[in-house]
């Protein structure tokens, strides 16, 4: 038996057979690295994290939401330490955000504050340590009965060795507030900290 | 009886299958079919889907307290592959008074995230205002689109300038 199509007859089918899948797998082991190239290359990586339940926040304490957030899509491998977390994401740009609706569970106390903070902070630092970066929208209650709806989004550099913290505060003394369930944090890697080269 | 690939399932006669020129033409389809998909993922990691867009007209007619969706055109958009995507955008609503507004931006009519303000002290309503961007999840042909809701006296205009951005396709 040979495998040149110059060769084949009527009599020889197996080559066609074997030249077939000799073609079907060489087209198959040059396209697959090529489509994973474009694939990881467009699909940069992406963490979303969303509240399942509500989470009771006390005035004027810093409560960080999304630890208490699940996973709702990643397509990439997150820290081997904290898994599929804002913890120890890889170094790069970032582009990060956060939405979160926050009602009061009781007495309402109108045009007192609410604070979303999107924060770094390196790994395991103390709370005496300073965030390596702070971002804050801050909204007063308008009581119409549907609680303030805030929404973040900026962009962070991260060294790999930090963590996004997505941090709430209020002033509504008179009762808890809840974030609501569906309120959500998310995370999209831009590039790498320092441009190779920029064409 | 043919055999497949293990990865893309391309397919091809096995020693014992008779051979025609169907079993060539299938497995040339199926190559090609795979190099437009590629093609399709060059095109959308060189140039992503990414709209602006303006309402227009501006939508009237809004009553205070009663969420309304914006459905004039510019207002809505059609995921054209399923992916993760960004929104933000500007909008504004006048009325005789606007004490409280608030967009929400929905996927298939559900409300996924949204932005509120407080005008009680006479500001920041007087203008337009921004929603920063949000991460959906949006299958292919599902609509994006905004629901808005104010409270104060007189009936509402709206206008809005809507930005979508592709960020990872799923399919």
């Amino acid at each position: 038996m040979t495998e040149c199509f110059d060769c084949m007859d009527p009599a020889n089918y197996a080559a066609v057979a074997l030249k077939l899948q000799q073609t079907a797998l060489a087209a198959e082991a040059c396209l697959f690295p090529v489509e994973r190239s474009l694939r990881s290359a467009a699909n940069l990586p992406t963490l979303i994290r969303t509240l399942a339940a509500p989470v009771a926040c006390t005035a004027n304490v810093m409560k960080v939401l999304d630890t208490f957030a699940t996973l709702t899509f990643t397509n990439f491998t997150p820290s081997p330490t904290f898994g599929s977390t804002f913890s120890q994401l890889p170094a790069g740009v970032w582009q990060v955000g956060a939405f979160v609706n926050a009602t009061a569970t009781g007495t309402v106390d109108d045009n007192t504050y609410r604070q979303l903070s999107i924060v770094t902070r390196t790994l395991f630092s103390p709370t005496s340590v300073a965030n390596t970066y702070t971002m804050l929208e801050t909204q007063f209650e308008a009581n119409v009965g549907i609680g303030v709806d805030l929404t973040l989004c900026t962009t962070v550099a991260l060294n790999g060795n930090e963590s996004i913290q997505f941090q709430f505060l209020h002033g509504n003394t008179s009762s808890t507030l809840n974030a609501a369930t569906g309120s959500f944090f998310w995370a999209h890697r831009l590039s790498d900290e320092i441009a190779l080269k920029v064409v | 009886m043919p055999a497949n690939t293990p990865i893309y399932g391309f397919t091809y006669p096995c020693e014992s299958d008779a051979i025609n020129a169907s079993a060539f033409s299938t497995l040339a389809n199926q190559i090609d079919a795979k190099l437009l998909d590629i093609a399709a993922d060059r095109d959308f990691a060189i140039g992503r889907y990414n709209v602006q867009q303006d309402m227009s007209p501006n939508q009237g007619g809004i009553a205070s307290g009663v969420a309304t969706p914006l459905t004039n055109a510019g207002s809505t958009y059609v995921a054209p592959v399923s992916g993760i995507y960004v929104v933000d955008g500007y909008t504004s609503v006048t009325a005789t008074t606007v004490t409280y507004a608030r967009i929400q931006i929905r996927v298939a009519a559900t409300a996924k995230f949204a932005r509120s303000v407080n005008n009680e002290t006479g500001s920041p309503l007087s203008g337009t205002w921004s929603f920063p961007g949000g991460a959906v999840i949006v299958t292919a042909g599902q609509t994006i689109d905004t629901v808005i809701t104010f409270t104060g006296t007189g009936t509402g205009t709206a206008t809005l300038h809507l930005n979508v951005r592709l960020i990872v396709r799923l399919a």
